[in-house]
């Protein structure tokens, strides 16, 4: 990871996009401080509402996670506790955080499974995760992350392992509960149909770096950066026909053997000399939109 | 074959080839029913019929060099010259897109896409007619992804190639298919060729799931489509498996299970609300 740099306001929703490998679960999970061993945050600052969580103990950081910032998975079979309840799982935030009761915490968790729509919740309650298909694990997962009302929500592919009609349902969960709580949502995702159905704004990344933002439609039908721009067009779409699609060529960089200057120079079809040896800056262009890429220093 | 996980979409595909015995019922290749030849003979028949696994990682043997996976079934039947083995697997390398010197390398040594290649050639080294795409794409990034399926349509027009193309992503099988079939829970409950299927769906099943599909034209949400989930396959509903989350079910739905029909230009449904419609409804008898 290098140089990554993206901010989400309150109500809004983030889209993060990118190919396996470019470092998206791995900037959410330095926002959650729970990088895995062989990860470090070497230099920089996230700030939630003014505070640096960076900078946060370990104890004041558990009082963060799950109450004030939520995060949802993209398994919610590995990511549920198989000898635990369902009802448990969700109650478990109020118990950790003694925000309730276990009396009132087991009311709030019936209601959060009736809120996410989970059909006959009294009799949900006291299943194990094993019991639900995909769709309801996943509606699991967002109530246990929504019960302390956290003001950001960090879904990391959260339909991904989802059937097409489950993943709608989901989407539009994720959608009535912005509605209802106005917490902003940043979807972790690869699928650039699902960004362009719910996010305000979306950013691209590539090769461990943000490579290009802006808002979902804009970035979306005016693509600027080359990846993003060959991203579009290798995927089929339902709307017209076409012989062959247009990939782009190679395959992602190994994190070992980053290229030097714009990392997706070897892949580029407008590459010149100097993308092989200098990292390009942002470059901005309308609102807050920007784009990291030469052909766009002067624009 | 498009249908959402555990509609039977892989089942199927291997009872075809018959890596899986079904309990009833045959699957005719050419005229001769798979199910019932003995092993030389199903040896012969696996020559022309081949697989493409999904995943790539899972579906190579760590252990093997490339040139031993793609060549593997050269040996199998029978051939027994290494050098004229060689020669093919270099040349079918290139084919799909790999160098010659990828012979020696393992599995872990190559990229997702790359792994691809390989159990596609590994399914094309015996010149197979008939091919069985089980989710081919499905486990890669989308520039990738986006390769592969250049290389499987050129592939499919050089080499006279019949896919079974097995996928859930109905662009993806929108996009390589000349005809579509649509699985829900272990039945097939549309199957037409995909202009009348994606202009035109007549099962309520396939409306919802192209109503599903996120599109990259920005915010659609006209509500959800499809509501509730699939039923467990150990109970699975009387009549229409699909009158539960069916917006237009009626008592005939609960009763009698649709049968697979021509609803009209070939377009066959399974579904008791498509009969043939308005003015062309000339009862076939009539027609005699």
């Amino acid at each position: 990871m290098d140089d990554v740099s993206f901010d989400v306001g309150e109500g809004e929703i983030l889209g993060v996009v990118g190919e396996s490998g470019c470092g998206k679960t791995m900037s959410m999970l330095s926002v959650m401080r729970l990088l895995p061993d062989n990860g470090r945050v070497l230099e920089g600052s996230a700030l939630f509402r003014g505070m640096d969580i960076m900078s946060l103990s370990e104890r004041e950081m558990c009082a963060v996670r799950g109450r004030r910032i939520s995060l949802i998975f993209q398994d919610p079979l590995s990511a549920l506790n198989p000898s635990m309840t369902v009802g448990y799982q969700i109650m478990e935030p109020f118990l950790i955080h003694r925000t309730l009761t276990k009396k009132e915490a087991k009311e709030a968790a019936l209601n959060l499974m009736r809120k996410v729509g989970i059909p006959s919740p009294e009799r949900r309650f006291s299943e194990y995760p094993h019991n639900l298909s995909g769709g309801m694990r996943q509606r699991i997962m967002i109530a246990a992350a929504l019960s302390c009302r956290p003001s950001l929500l960090i879904a990391d592919e959260p339909t991904t392992a989802l059937d097409v009609s489950i993943q709608a349902q989901i989407l539009e969960l994720l959608l009535s509960l912005r509605e209802d709580t106005n917490m902003a949502i940043i979807l972790v995702t690869h699928d650039l149909g699902v960004v362009s159905e719910v996010a305000d704004n979306v950013l691209v990344m590539y090769a461990g770096r943000d490579i290009e933002y802006g808002t979902a439609e804009e970035v979306l039908s005016r693509p600027k950066h080359p990846y993003t721009n060959g991203l579009l067009r290798s995927v089929p779409k339902l709307e017209d026909d076409v012989f062959m699609l247009d990939p782009i060529a190679g395959s992602i960089p190994r994190a070992c053997e980053m290229p030097d200057g714009c990392r997706f120079h070897p892949r580029c079809p407008s590459a010149a000399d100097m993308c092989r040896s200098e990292k390009p800056g942002r470059y901005p262009g309308s609102g807050n939109s920007y784009v990291s890429c030469f052909l766009y220093r002067n624009v | 074959m498009v249908g959402e996980s555990g509609c039977g979409k892989s089942t199927l595909a291997h009872s075809i080839l018959r890596l899986i015995r079904p309990d009833s019922g045959s699957a005719r290749y050419r005229g001769r029913d798979i199910l019932s030849l003995n092993r030389t003979e199903l040896l012969e028949m696996r020559r022309k019929m081949q697989i493409v696994f999904q995943d790539p990682y899972s579906s190579l043997a760590p252990h093997m060099t490339a040139e031993k996976l793609i060549g593997d079934p050269l040996r199998v039947h029978g051939c027994r010259s290494e050098a004229s083995i060689r020669e093919m697997v270099v040349k079918l390398l290139c084919e799909v897109g790999l160098d010659a010197d990828c012979l020696h390398r393992f599995p872990h040594e190559f990229s997702g896409g790359q792994r691809q290649r390989i159990g596609i050639a590994r399914a094309l080294i015996l010149n197979p007619e008939f091919v069985v795409c089980d989710e081919p794409v499905s486990a890669l990034d989308v520039s990738v992804r986006a390769q592969v399926l250049n290389l499987m349509r050129s592939l499919q027009i050089s080499k006279k190639l019949t896919y079974l193309f097995i996928s859930h992503d109905l662009s993806v099988v929108k996009h390589i298919s000349d005809r579509i079939a649509v699985m829900y829970m272990g039945k097939i409950v549309e199957l037409a060729d995909k202009w009348r299927l994606y202009a035109n769906p007549a099962h309520p099943y396939t409306k919802g799931l192209l109503g599903a599909i996120p599109s990259l034209q920005g915010r659609r949400r006209g509500g959800i489509s499809l509501s509730g989930d699939a039923p467990d396959a150990y109970q699975r509903p009387s009549g229409c498996c699909f009158r539960n989350r069916c917006p237009a079910a009626e008592l005939v739905c609960k009763i009698e299970e649709p049968e697979l029909k021509d609803v009209g230009h070939g377009h066959m449904a399974a579904c008791h609300l498509q009969g043939p419609r308005g003015d062309e409804s000339v009862p076939s008898a009539a027609m005699v």
